[in-house]
């Protein structure tokens, strides 16, 4: 890159420090040619904003109040109407870029069902969480700190407010996040800067409260309230506030799975092929499986790998693969079966396809070369949601092969009523709400 | 110009600052740059246009009017940022001149933008096309995305860089009124 080119750049991005930016500033002002492309650089960037942009709400407009009508005596109401005929507000709201609290720290092994983005290191606007596998950490704006493990379904609501509805978590709370409150079936907790331990049975059911460090406070909906220390534990259920029982070690109550288990992330490796090749019918952040009716052109498949040199197979006890549906914008809902059959086929080892890139049909894998592990089936009426497909034939193709690498191919064996039915989508590891696909095992 | 009535005027400037809002408003991000300090200028630029409404002689001259109020407030801006010695900026001979260069360019970038939003974004790569948008919606942090897309960040940066560049050759090649068969 020119250095030039390097200036306009990285003015464009805030990183010039004040030798550059006086550098830049003469440059500009010498040279027409790089005026002219630094013009272009801001257009192209308006243009990308207006594209891409989430409008939360748009802050853009100006609003003018009309002097209101009331009923004022003769000579008040002229002095009042100079006033209020300057009635202009130009409201350009600057929360036009999304409200976050929070941050999602760290994903181990997590899959998410959620509106908001579940990839680690994303931003979070308030919303629901629902963490269906492994652990998670959330770092809220004020410094406290969520870190729960599945099943568990939260609502992040500012920086010092969640609220959970079910499942095992942990809280820490560091000075600057004091006060943070959590939200619980039947109640919510105050935390005064510590750690504790939450295990919701979820609604109707009890809440155990588990403090490891410092203190908090317990509230319930009836307005009792109680402090709990260090290895102090209470529950809260409908009928209040129990007991305070101190604790002989400070291990949490939680029901843990025997055994091991492990989650493989595709990392990448899955894309869709098109019968016709024609690669502006496929989105990079989903996977897309359909069976159109005629020639099919437009039938598509979905391809996920596993890549792995850890696993034993032969260890392992059980087996799944994860795939989350996303809502699909492609094609009509009613021009579909009302149950919708999917085959899932399989090859072990290395099929040479390059995953960061598109994959002519005939590129791909030949179903007769594949291995039937399973079906499964979606209604019509679904557009979301996660499918986990666990069958005695995965568990054996595993086992069996004992391979590095596995591709699955994912065909839609039900074909539309009619043209332009519904292409089924799946969330691929860029999906920006959903998780990727994911093969889940257990010893 | 001449109203009949407050409300005749309140309709009548409601008409053509929001015709015109946009482009004033992109006029303003050229030459501050920064989201959050074109918001603050037009902001003052809005309740300036309303109060000397009545100075303006046709409703075609409330382009260029416009344009000559915003660039005012941009001035006034950087003295204000550049007196409180909050953050650098660049010089106002270099805002000046830019705001005069772009006075005169107005329409043709209004048609590149046209160009890469309804032709040019089809053209490029699916990973490039997603660059874009994960990096415009703004929902990750620049570090994640570089990761993903196999870059360093400052690699990621020169990327988007020669993508905008790509778009904008795109645009001017669909835009030049002569173009070649």
């Amino acid at each position: 890159m020119k250095k030039e080119e390097e200036l306009i750049n990285r003015y464009l991005n805030e990183d010039l420090n004040e030798d550059e930016l006086h550098e830049f500033d003469q440059l500009l002002r010498k040279d027409p040619k790089l005026r002219r492309n630094f013009y272009d650089q801001t257009n192209v960037i308006s243009a990308l904003e207006e594209e891409f942009e989430k409008t939360e709400s748009s802050g853009k407009v100006i609003e003018i109040q009309p002097p209101k009508l009331r009923f004022i005596p003769y000579g008040l109401a002229v002095a009042a109407s100079l006033i209020l005929s300057i009635g202009i507000f130009a409201v350009y709201s600057k929360t036009k870029t999304p409200n976050y609290v929070a941050t999602l720290k760290e994903n181990e092994n997590a899959a998410w069902e959620s509106s908001l983005p579940t990839t680690a290191g994303s931003k979070l606007t308030p919303g629901t969480m629902n963490l269906k596998a492994g652990v998670a950490t959330i770092l809220f704006d004020s410094g406290a700190e969520i870190t729960m493990e599945a099943p568990c379904k939260i609502d992040i609501q500012d920086p010092i407010r969640a609220k959970l509805y079910q499942g095992n978590l942990i809280v820490k709370a560091p000075e600057s996040a004091k006060g943070f409150i959590l939200e619980t079936p039947d109640g919510y907790a105050v935390d005064h800067g510590t750690s504790f331990g939450v295990f919701a049975n979820g609604p109707g059911k009890e809440t155990t409260f588990n403090v490891l460090e410092g203190t908090i406070s317990v509230h319930s909906e009836q307005g009792e309230s109680l402090y709990l220390n260090q290895n102090e534990s209470t529950k809260l259920t409908q009928g209040g506030i129990g007991t305070k029982v101190i604790n002989q070690s400070t291990e949490i109550i939680t029901k843990k799975t025997e055994g091991k288990s492990i989650r493989i992330s595709s990392d990448g490796k899955n894309l869709t092929i098109i019968r016709n090749n024609q690669f502006e019918f496929l989105d990079p952040d989903l996977l897309m499986v359909k069976l159109d009716t005629g020639g099919k052109p437009y039938e598509r498949r979905s391809l996920i790998n596993f890549m792995t040199s850890e696993t034993d197979w032969s260890e392992i006890k059980d087996a799944g693969l994860r795939i989350n549906l996303v809502p699909s914008r492609w094609g009509h809902r009613v021009y579909l079966p009302i149950t919708n059959r999917f085959k899932v086929l399989a090859v072990a080892g290395f099929t040479g396809i390059e995953w960061n890139q598109t994959l002519n049909w005939e590129e791909a894998p030949k179903i007769e070369d594949c291995t039937e592990v399973g079906t499964f089936e979606i209604p019509r009426s679904q557009d979301s949601g996660s499918i986990l497909l666990k069958t005695p034939e995965l568990l054996k193709f595993l086992k069996y092969n004992q391979s590095h690498e596995y591709t699955f191919i994912i065909i839609r064996e039900t074909s539309e009523t009619k043209g332009s039915g519904l292409v089924h989508t799946f969330a691929s590891d860029s999906h920006p709400q959903s998780s990727g696909p994911s093969l889940e095992l257990s010893y | 110009m001449r109203f009949k009535n407050e409300e005749d005027k309140h309709n009548c400037f409601l008409r053509l600052f929001t015709a015109h809002e946009a482009a004033i408003h992109r006029y303003v991000r050229s030459l501050v740059y920064k989201r959050e300090d074109s918001l603050d200028v037009m902001q003052k630029a809005a309740i300036v246009l309303w109060k000397k409404f009545d100075q303006l002689n046709k409703e075609d001259e409330f382009k260029k009017w416009s344009f000559a109020v915003a660039r005012f407030e941009v001035l006034a801006w950087r003295r204000d940022i550049a007196r409180s010695k909050e953050r650098l900026i660049l010089s106002s001979e270099t805002i000046e001149l830019m705001a005069e260069e772009l006075d005169n360019e107005t329409e043709q970038l209004e048609l590149e933008r046209e160009a890469i939003i309804q032709h040019c974004l089809g053209k490029l790569k699916q990973d490039q096309r997603s660059a874009l948008k994960s990096l415009y919606e703004k929902s990750y942090e620049t570090s994640i995305l570089a990761k993903r897309f196999g870059k360093s960040i400052t690699g990621f940066y020169q990327w988007i860089y020669r993508i905008r560049q790509k778009l904008s050759e795109c645009a001017k090649k669909m835009t030049q009124p002569h173009s070649v068969n």
